[in-house]
């Protein structure tokens, strides 16, 4: 076998690459490799083949670069790295100086991007970017020479693709994929960001992506935005998710009458999708809402603001897509009318998802919708300026809550329970601070004014007991010793605003006056003495404990005052 | 109740614990002179891992854990200090869960199962067994008990019965806030002893995705779960009318291995430091969800069956325990750092509560003003004998009398004063802003 035969040459590879392509995956789990294997070993034979031509034409390295690098990928999946590796560098030896022809450059990018993940694997991050970063440099620079790429395949085939090859655009945003994860392992989480964003950016020109998967990781990407203040990338990251997702519907539509099966799956992977868009939205009015409201309070110079500006890299990034952006705002809100409009787009997106998430089947998922609506609301209050309107808004809150809270077990769902219990407390305190502050501009409170002030007391102290109780320990009804570290200030604010609540129950009963400051001095004992059993706990709390220790000084005078009362009395 | 038992039950245990094992070379490791690269410090819960082709001087990697055994540790011991205290849990009505991770040859079936003939050899799962019923016997006789179990497997992101006659069927997981999370339509057997029980799981087992498997081999992508349920029924001695129900599961997870886990991609846990390259673009959805903090923003769940069925477990009022097993031989290394950093970071992949504190800095001013406040009270009352009514009460009184309206209106003077300069500083603050964000653009 000395001479070329095209034909021979032609079959061969199509046989290895049927076995690759369509056999492999279809290998028994008992026989994993079976497939690549044979693969392999025709590949060998391939090679041997080559290396017996005679001429020494650049379509010679070529392909036996190709080859090289087609017995790496086998060698690596089947698990013999060190093998690959050296097939990966003797195939670029061989197209050496050759990478930026037409024939070479897949052949190169692949190999390099197949080096990256050879020392990824090794957990050597930075020789692995190294690589990813020459199959990125070798791809920029064959695109500014505007030639054309050869598919490797039509090399040995003489067969061409039909339609425009796309084997350099798919394996460049690998390269991107790549090299979003090496920069996560480098703690550039920001850089990554932007691969991500590019990438997906390249699916969409390319057309290589799935509808639903691809508008669930741009939704996903708005949530990095986010919390970056990107507020402006964040919507238009929404806004094609949305237009990708909505596009889906009527190809999704067609797929009915062809394939009921496949149609089913389909539609549910999608509608969940759009529950979770709606969700990604909604955090994006809620977190709008929030951030306009810490700017407005923060410091007026260049310096807080700036905390509030999105990082330079995030900033130029955008996408090549026509898409309406009209139904969210992506600048600050200053006032209740710019407010109440993110508000309402947001809303709608949560009770979407909400009848998506059945409370039946979807507890959890329910009931955090549920909460994120309750936290809209507490978004917008901050807006809202007659304290009647505040109280209107606290009072949604709480009927959503109140309804959602008990139809959970406390046992399963003691996290969701204590979550609801702790808000419910703030909220009826906070509707409470509303309502006695209308009442101190009264001249004459009614009898009902004051029901109500000790209602909205109550109604917070039984919430906040609640949860306090829940940490107790079942037997011994002791409480923990120490509280988990997410837990732990949350139970120290509730036993700190119990203690403030218990003074404030308006009572002409001296006796029970007496009780209430006694009640509350037990529970700012109890705050120091934790704080003094656990140190690190002060650093939290730091504000509150001096509060605390004031009251302890000041409380047992006061409890004695009215116990004189009480004697003066009777 | 014997005093043995009740110290048992007093013991507090942490809702998350994880323990190591590590098995010493086996004979035909010895035989292939492999060295042992693995040391455990029982005291301190450490296992360090030396890497045998690194540098001479490269320092071992260390690990920390609740608990680490040896090669010296008794299986009862094993069971007692980390399964007993589950069981003993969901007998009183708790969720408990039980994981086996590690890499096959690492002796999880020798911990998990044990050699059944044997006694002293014989591994969590029929000690637990044992221990339900031995539980059982020993209750009082107003005390009924209904045990149930199920048992199903997770291959490839579908669930299948593996005690149900149409065993390829795929069920959903659902989720309802009375009971929980479950599996829809999934059989439960009732189980009158440990022998029944250990006859369902046999049958279940022969119905597994992939039996026994060699190492490389994908087989591993299947994890299955062991589900028992507990129902007590007692009633209370003073009223015999009352039932009191009592329901605790315990789940018995067997974690698919942790070989080649890297490349099925199907660990089911959103890692955020996964140590290895995802190849395929399939998963550029993680990709991005590790980018996201998820504090305050939304993370859309991915391949979550097992850590949805599982969530009770991973957060909230059940108790947890990992076993996690490794080799000692020098060719185990990756997979046993591998199976080493799954463990240890098992308790930060719990669910996290996410408490939504609203900062009360106003609160607190106004807490401050009113200590001052109450201050000067004390201090006026200290001054003149004896007290007039009601002076240290800050609130309105339903019929105050005059003294009582004035200061009403005087704090409402001040308080509007303070509200007015308020105001004022947020319109200036307001315009400011507003005349940046034209120019800004």
């Amino acid at each position: 076998m000395t001479d070329e035969n095209p034909d021979e040459l032609s079959s061969l590879f199509q046989q290895i690459e049927t076995l690759i392509l369509v056999e492999a995956p279809k290998d028994p789990p008992s026989d994993p490799y079976r497939s690549k294997y044979k693969a392999k070993d025709l590949l060998e034979k391939l090679k041997v083949y080559l290396t017996l031509f005679k001429c020494d034409s650049e379509v010679k390295h070529a392909m036996l670069g190709h080859v090289w690098l087609q017995l790496g990928i086998i060698s690596v999946d089947t698990d013999e790295v060190q093998q690959g590796e050296d097939a990966f560098n003797t195939c670029l030896d061989i197209i050496k100086t050759k990478e930026l022809t037409p024939e070479c450059i897949v052949t190169c990018v692949s190999a390099y991007n197949n080096l990256g993940l050879v020392w990824s694997q090794r957990t050597e991050w930075q020789r692995a970017f190294d690589f990813f970063g020459k199959s990125e440099k070798y791809y920029k620079d064959f695109i500014d020479s505007h030639l054309e790429p050869v598919y490797p395949g039509t090399l040995f085939t003489s067969k061409i693709p039909e339609g425009k090859d796309l084997s350099l655009e798919k394996l460049y945003t690998l390269t991107l994929y790549y090299l979003a994860q090496c920069h996560i392992h480098q703690g550039d989480s920001i850089q990554s960001a932007v691969c991500c964003h590019t990438t997906l950016k390249r699916q969409l020109k390319f057309n290589d992506y799935h509808p639903s998967e691809w508008s669930l990781n741009m939704a996903t990407l708005s949530q990095v935005c986010l919390e970056n203040n990107a507020f402006h990338l964040a919507r238009e990251c929404l806004s094609i998710a949305s237009k990708v997702y909505g596009d889906y519907e009527p190809v999704l539509s067609n797929m009915k009458t062809n394939d009921e099966d496949k149609y089913q799956t389909e539609y549910d992977k999608w509608l969940s999708v759009g529950a979770d868009i709606d969700r990604c939205w909604a955090k994006y009015g809620l977190i709008l809402l929030t951030m306009s409201k810490e700017r407005l309070m923060s410091e007026d110079n260049q310096e807080s603001l700036n905390q509030f500006e999105p990082p330079d890299k995030l900033k130029a990034l955008f996408i090549e897509y026509e898409v309406d952006t009209s139904s969210m705002t992506d600048s600050f809100v200053l006032t209740y009318s710019d407010a109440i409009k993110v508000f309402n787009t947001s809303h709608k997106h949560l009770l979407r998802a909400r009848s998506h998430f059945s409370l039946s089947e979807h507890a959890t998922d329910h009931a955090r919708v549920v909460q994120e609506i309750s936290r809209l609301y507490q978004a917008l209050v901050f807006f809202v300026e007659s304290e009647a309107e505040q109280c209107k808004f606290h009072k949604r809150r709480i009927t959503e809550l109140e309804n959602l809270v008990k139809q959970f077990n406390k046992q399963f769902y003691i996290t969701i329970c204590r979550e609801i219990w702790y808000e419910l407390g703030e909220i009826y305190s906070d509707m409470y601070e509303l309502k006695h502050d209308i009442l101190r501009k009264t001249h004459q409170p009614s009898a009902h004014q004051v029901a109500k002030i000790n209602w909205l007391i109550k109604n917070s102290l039984t919430y906040y007991i609640e949860l306090i109780q829940s940490f107790k320990d079942a037997r011994t009804n002791e409480y923990p010793a120490k509280y988990s570290n997410e837990w732990e200030k949350p139970l120290l604010l509730a036993f700190f605003y119990s203690a403030r609540l218990l003074t404030k129950i308006i009572t002409n009963d001296k006796a029970q006056l007496k009780k209430n400051q006694v009640e509350a001095l037990d529970n700012y004992k109890y705050i120091i003495e934790y704080c003094t059993k656990n140190k690190e706990a002060v650093e939290k709390f730091a504000t509150e404990l001096s509060l605390c220790q004031e009251m302890v000084k000041l409380l047992p005078m006061k409890i004695e005052k009215i116990s004189a009362q009480i004697t003066t009395a009777t | 109740m014997s005093k043995v038992e009740q110290d048992v039950e007093t013991e507090e245990v942490e809702n998350v614990r994880v323990f190591v094992r590590l098995r010493p070379l086996n004979k035909k490791e010895i035989e292939a002179n492999y060295t042992n690269i693995a040391t455990v410090d029982l005291l301190n819960g450490i296992v360090s891992v030396k890497n045998p082709v690194g540098y001479s001087h490269e320092p071992p990697k260390t690990f920390t854990f609740d608990t680490v055994f040896d090669s010296d540790s008794k299986q009862l011991d094993i069971y007692n200090e980390t399964a007993r205290p589950i069981v003993d849990k969901v007998l009183l009505g708790f969720n408990g869960t039980i994981f086996a991770y590690g890499q096959t040859g690492t002796g999880k079936t020798f911990t998990m199962e044990g050699v059944n003939n044997v006694p002293e050899l014989k591994g969590i799962i029929p000690n637990s067994f044992a221990h339900i019923f031995g539980h059982i016997a020993k209750a009082d006789e107003s005390v009924k008990f209904l045990v149930r179990v199920s048992y199903f497997e997770i291959y490839n992101e579908e669930i299948r019965d593996l005690l149900s006659k149409n065993k390829d069927q795929c069920l959903e997981v659902k989720e309802r806030p009375d009971i929980g999370v479950y599996v829809k339509d999934l059989s439960a057997y009732i189980a009158n002893n440990a022998d029944d029980m250990e006859k369902i799981m046999a049958l279940g087992n022969k119905n597994r995705s992939v039996g026994a498997t060699a190492m490389n081999e994908v087989s591993s992508r299947s994890h299955a779960i062991f589900s028992i349920i507990i129902e007590t029924s007692s009633y209370s001695f003073e009223n015999a009318k009352t039932q009191h129900v009592k329901m605790g599961r315990l789940h018995l997870v067997d974690l698919a291995g942790s070989e080649r886990q890297s490349k099925t991609g199907a660990s089911g846990q959103r890692l955020k430091e996964a140590s290895k390259i995802n190849l395929s673009l399939s998963t550029l959805g993680n990709v991005i969800s590790a980018l996201v903090d998820g504090k305050c923003t939304h993370i859309p769940y991915r391949n979550s069956k097992l850590t949805r069925i599982l969530q009770d477990s991973l957060g909230g009022n059940s108790k947890t325990v990992m076993c996690a097993t490794v080799g000692p031989a020098s060719y185990n290394y990756e997979e046993t750092i591998s199976t080493l950093r799954y463990a240890s970071r098992v308790k930060n992949i719990c669910n996290k509560a996410r408490v939504n504190q609203d900062p009360k800095d106003a609160l607190l001013m106004k807490y401050q003003k009113e200590i001052l406040e109450l201050k000067r009270k004390l201090e006026e009352a200290a001054n003149e004998e004896p007290p007039p009514p009601d002076i240290l009460d800050e609130e309105p009184q339903p019929e105050s009398d005059e003294p009582e309206i004035e200061k009403v209106e005087d704090e409402h003077d001040e308080e509007l004063k303070r509200a007015q300069s308020d105001h004022q500083l947020m319109v200036e603050k307001l315009e400011l802003l507003q005349k940046k964000v034209l120019v800004g653009g």
